[in-house]
This record gives structure tokens, C-alpha cells and sequence, in this order.
């Protein structure tokens, strides 16, 4: 079935989704096994402290800004389905924003819509908003920022940026390619050929815009954390910052670390080795920062990728936040369909080999801790060759200025 | 509370065979059993009295109080969501889901059973509670580990008038899952036919 246009495609995944959030609303009904995600719950009653003028942090494992209990409020006022259909809106509108980048590029119609598709109509970005995860509001404002930066609107790039900070932590990784990519001209200008320390300036020159966007970010970023720390105190901080910085989960989960992590709990050197473990993590996206940022599209991508595989803790829930960016990156990737399939063939099968392992040991009771850990390094692995194939097969595009 | 059960626990693993096992007074018989593997179980306990066990039993409702060791823990959240699917009213103190076994400390649960029904020449009632199983510190000796999970107390709302077994002693506790106003409530002993879950 091939989908003409973009209103087509998106048509298509709005009513796949309704249908979804149809079916889920059976199953939640019919079955003790929930189709919604435990998460929704927990933000759906942080939303009902709110309403009674509580601190969302009341519910255990609240673990996201007050803005998600706030925004949240017609789930208690209103019907407990609103949240699910703002993230079907965000979702949608994430597969909107991929369509629009590819176009400012310069990609024709067609290519860009199937692009879009990749998003639009990928089960797993359905399910997880149709399960209730707020991701597609992050996914959202990642893509808008990236447009807004596209489109040259550093105001409102610099305030969708801040609120994706504020929302998520992880998009923290973004600042450094953006600030270089702030003084794109006078970098691209120097080239490869530049002297060192000419470089060097450009690269760390506080420019004008990049004043101005520093700024605004800063002062809507220490506004909201200072309104929600004045609101509901250390609470905040240590739920929807600290805990995501510090996490250690030593439950399983695909993160190559989460072995390691799991034997050392109670070692005392446990807090120096997971500083430790941010060193790859830190070396890799300044790298990606300093030589991609030209391409923000593919620099984010790669970040958010390796951001991910590195982590001290990984579940599939993070791997929407670089499937959101994997369009935008596919257009420009020269190889066979095959190869194509291939790889996303590995992927799912990396995957499938930990969650064999995963799904005896917590469902069977079956001692599998050192297969589910070598599954995950083998995931990892896939993952390091996946990032090499993106670089060899990646087709750097003709500069094109948007409009 | 806390301390108190743990000495009711250890009395009743001991005493009650010795002294009421023997002389065929009749007791109430507790079943349990675990259904699923892994991370995730299902303890069931079913309950059985004889009928001549009560004057009138109309007004006696069934407690039993679990008293969860810091391996194994319930998930307030996810038993209250049950409710509609028949899982039982409940009151818990507050539990951290995430903690490992060595952090966590022992869990009391109370279980308001759902009413006694008719069975034959027996009154029964059962719940199920869903039980999920902490990370335990690893090990370079064993692969496995044991949790045990005692033998819980067993209550009646109703007092001697209504109740003829034998009796253990009485409690002060929530009257419904959904008030703090206490009521009196009786323990009784009974016969088990699995002591200790593992």
C-alpha cells in the first residue's frame, strides 16, 4: 500500500492509533495484564495530587518534571484517556516535524513522506504512546527545536530547547553541537585549513548568537527549576534530575554496564566507577559534537545513539529518542535496501537474543544474570557496527541553506 | 506491630501442633499455595472453617495479615488496580518497589478477605495477592536463594460469642481497609497444610 501524500500518511497513522488506544482500552478492561503503561498510572495519579493542591512527588516513582502532572490535569477533571491522546498528538505531530525537516532540505515529496512514514507508521512509536509513555513529548521537542534551528529562529529553537532540557535531561547532550553550530559561517568559512588557534576561537567564541541563545535557554531553564524547587523543594531536584543522573539500576536491562553495576552495588568504589562510565559516553559525543555539528540532524542521531548503547541503563523505552532522528538521517545513507533491512534485521535480532535470556530469568526463575549480560554486550556490539555503517554509508549533503 | 507479629509468627510455627494438634480439637484449615516461576508469583491462601466453628458468622469477617520478609514485597499500586478483578481490599505500609533485598525491610499486609461462602459442610474464602521478588545481593557461592514467606495470622472480626474455636488473642486493627477507626478483631489458630512458602 503506498501512501500519496503526507495528509495520507498521516490519516493513516492517526487512525492506526485511535484503533490502538481502542484496543487498549479493551484489554485494561478485559485482563488483569494491563496494556497501559505502569508509568501512565503513576503520572495519571501524581495529576490527581496536583488537583488537590499535593506535590506530584508524593506518588512513589514520580519521576518527571511537575509539568507532565500539570499538563495532565484533564485526565482528573476531564477522562483518564486525555493523556493518551495528547501523546498521540505529539507522536503524530513528531512524524509531521520529520516530514518538514526532510522538505526544508530539499528532499522531494515522496521521499520525504516515506521517511516520515519510518515514524508515522512504526509500531513501536504507536505503542509506546498509545501505552500512555510521555517520550513523544520529548521526540516533539527535540524535532521542533531542530526545525526552529533549520528555519533560523534562534529565539523560539532556544525556548523549544530549554523545555526538551527541562522535560528530559538527556537532550542536554545537544548543547555543545548546537552552540558550535551557532557560528556555522565563520567555522565553515576557516574550513579544514585554518590555523589552530583561529579554529580554536571560532569554535569557542561567545558570539552574539550564541549569547542570545545561551541566555534564553538559561533564563527559561533556571525559571522553571527555580519555580517547581520554590513549589515542591528537594523532591523535585532529586526526582526528576538527580535520580536520572545517578540512576543505578541493578535490575537488568540491555545496558553492556548493568553486570558490573549489579556486582558492585555495595562496593565502595561504586560512585567512581560510574563517573567512570560517563568518560566513553562524554568522549564520543564531543566528538560527534566537534566534527558533525554542521549536520545537526546526523550529529543528534549519533549522540543520542551512543548516549544510549553507553548508558549505565538502558530499556527500550530510550531508543525512541534516536528512532525520532533516524529518518531525517536515512535519505542520506547510500546502500542497498538490503544491506538496509540487514541492519534493522540485526538490531531487532540483538534485541530478541537478550530478551530470551531476560524473559527466563525474570519470568522462570531461572539463574540466566550472565547470559542475559553477555546478550547485552553482543547488543552493544550490533550497536558499535551500526554507528560504523551510518559513518561509512552516510553521504554528506551539499550545503543547502533553508529557508 | 512489628515486633509483636514476629513473636505471634514464631509462637504459632511452634506451639500449635503440640498442644492442638493432639487433642483433635477442630480448627480451621489454611491452604496455600505459589503458582508462577520467576520474579513474579501468585500466592493464594484459602481458608476453610467447619461450620459448627460458629454460632452465626454473619458478622465475622476474615483477615489474614502477612508478614512479607525484606525479599519479597506486594505492589500497593498494582493490587489496588486488581480490585475490579476480584483482588482483595488491602492495607500496606508504604513500599519502595526498586530496593534491593539487603536495603528493603519485612512488609506487613493486611488482606481483607472477600465474604465467607457456603462449600458443603464448610465456610470458605480465599485471596490471591500477586508477590514480586527483590534483586538479592549477588553471590559467588550459590546461584540460588531461599525466601521464605511465614505463616501469616489469621483473624476474625467477630468475638467468642459468634466464634467457638480456639483463640490466640485479640488486636486492635482498621476495621475496613478504607477507615482508620479500629476494631476489635480476634486471632485464631488454625491448622496449615504448607507451613512455610519458599
Amino acid at each position: 500500500m503506498e501512501v500519496k501524500s503526507i495528509w495520507g500518511s498521516l490519516a493513516l497513522s492517526v487512525l492506526s492509533r485511535v484503533a490502538l488506544l481502542w484496543y487498549g482500552e479493551w484489554q485494561d478492561k478485559t485482563m488483569a495484564v494491563k496494556f497501559t503503561d505502569v508509568d501512565y498510572y503513576v503520572v495519571s495519579d501524581a495529576a490527581r495530587l496536583l488537583h488537590q493542591n499535593m506535590s506530584p512527588f508524593h506518588r512513589p516513582t514520580y519521576r518527571y518534571t511537575p509539568l507532565l502532572a500539570w499538563m495532565l490535569q484533564p485526565n482528573v477533571v476531564l477522562t483518564q484517556m486525555f493523556g493518551k491522546l495528547l501523546f498521540v498528538f505529539f507522536d503524530v505531530m513528531t512524524g509531521y516535524l520529520i516530514y518538514s525537516l526532510l522538505r526544508s532540505q530539499g528532499f522531494n515529496e515522496k521521499l520525504s513522506n516515506v521517511c516520515a512514514c519510518f515514524w508515522l507508521l512504526n509500531p513501536l512509536a504507536a505503542a509506546v504512546s498509545c501505552r500512555g509513555s510521555a517520550d513523544s513529548v520529548m521526540t516533539f521537542l527535540v524535532l521542533l527545536t531542530l526545525r526552529l534551528l533549520q528555519g533560523r529562529r534562534y529565539i523560539l529553537a532556544a525556548i523549544s530547547y530549554a523545555l526538551s532540557v527541562h522535560f528530559k535531561i538527556y537532550s542536554i547532550t545537544y548543547a555543545m553541537p548546537i552552540y558550535f553550530m551557532l557560528n556555522e559561517e565563520n567555522l565553515e568559512k576557516l574550513g579544514r585549513k585554518g590555523h589552530r588557534l583561529e579554529q580554536c576561537i571560532a569554535y569557542m567564541w561567545p558570539t552574539g548568537r550564541r549569547l542570545m541563545f545561551g541566555a534564553v535557554v538559561t533564563v527559561i531553564l533556571l525559571t522553571m527549576t527555580g519555580l517547581c524547587y520554590h513549589w515542591y523543594g528537594w523532591a523535585f531536584l532529586e526526582n526528576t534530575y538527580l535520580y536520572h543522573i545517578g540512576r543505578k539500576d541493578i535490575r537488568h536491562n540491555f545496558s553492556p554496564y548493568f553486570y558490573l553495576i549489579y556486582l558492585t552495588a555495595e562496593s565502595p568504589h561504586s560512585s567512581i566507577l560510574s563517573l567512570l562510565v560517563f568518560i566513553p559516553q562524554l568522549i564520543l559525543i564531543v566528538t560527534f559534537s566537534i566534527t558533525l555539528y554542521n549536520d545537526l540532524p546526523l550529529c543528534w542521531f549519533l549522540i543520542t545513539f551512543v548516549f544510549v548503547a553507553y548508558n549505565k541503563v538502558c530499556t527500550s523505552q530510550y531508543f525512541l529518542w534516536y528512532l525520532c532522528l533516524l529518518p531525517l538521517v536515512l535519505p542520506n545513507l547510500r546502500m542497498s535496501v538490503k544491506k538496509g533491512i540487514a541492519v534493522i534485521t540485526l538490531w531487532f535480532i540483538g534485541q530478541g537474543l537478550w530478551l530470551l535470556p531476560a524473559y527466563i530469568l525474570e519470568f522462570e526463575g531461572f539463574n540466566t544474570f550472565t547470559y542475559v549480560w553477555s546478550a547485552g554486550l553482543v547488543f552493544f556490539f550490533i550497536n558499535v557496527y551500526i554507528v560504523k555503517v551510518v559513518l561509512d554509508n552516510y553521504i554528506a549533503k551539499p550545503h543547502t541553506k533553508s529557508q | 506491630m512489628n515486633n509483636l507479629v514476629n513473636f505471634l509468627t514464631n509462637i504459632l510455627v511452634i506451639i500449635v501442633p503440640i498442644l492442638h494438634g493432639f487433642e483433635g480439637v477442630e480448627l480451621p484449615k489454611v491452604e496455600r499455595s505459589l503458582t508462577k516461576n520467576g520474579f513474579h508469583r501468585e500466592l493464594t491462601t484459602k481458608i476453610t472453617f467447619g461450620k459448627s466453628l460458629f454460632k452465626n458468622f454473619s458478622n465475622c469477617d476474615v483477615m489474614v495479615l502477612e508478614l512479607l520478609p525484606p525479599g519479597a514485597y506486594i505492589d500497593p499500586f498494582q493490587l489496588r488496580t486488581l480490585r475490579e478483578f476480584g483482588g482483595p481490599r488491602f492495607i500496606c505500609d508504604p513500599v519502595d518497589v526498586e530496593q534491593p533485598e539487603y536495603l528493603a525491610s519485612s512488609l506487613n499486609v493486611s488482606l481483607y478477605t472477600s465474604a465467607l461462602t457456603d462449600d458443603m459442610d464448610d465456610l470458605m474464602t480465599s485471596v490471591t495477592i500477586p508477590i514480586h521478588l527483590r534483586y538479592h545481593r549477588p553471590s559467588s557461592s550459590v546461584e540460588y536463594t531461599l525466601v521464605s514467606i511465614p505463616k501469616p495470622l489469621l483473624l476474625l472480626s467477630c468475638t467468642a460469642k459468634d466464634y467457638t474455636g480456639a483463640v490466640i488473642g485479640e488486636e486492635d486493627l482498621s476495621c475496613t481497609s478504607a477507615t482508620l477507626i479500629k476494631c476489635r478483631w480476634t486471632m485464631v489458630e488454625y491448622l496449615i497444610t504448607v507451613a512455610n512458602l519458599d
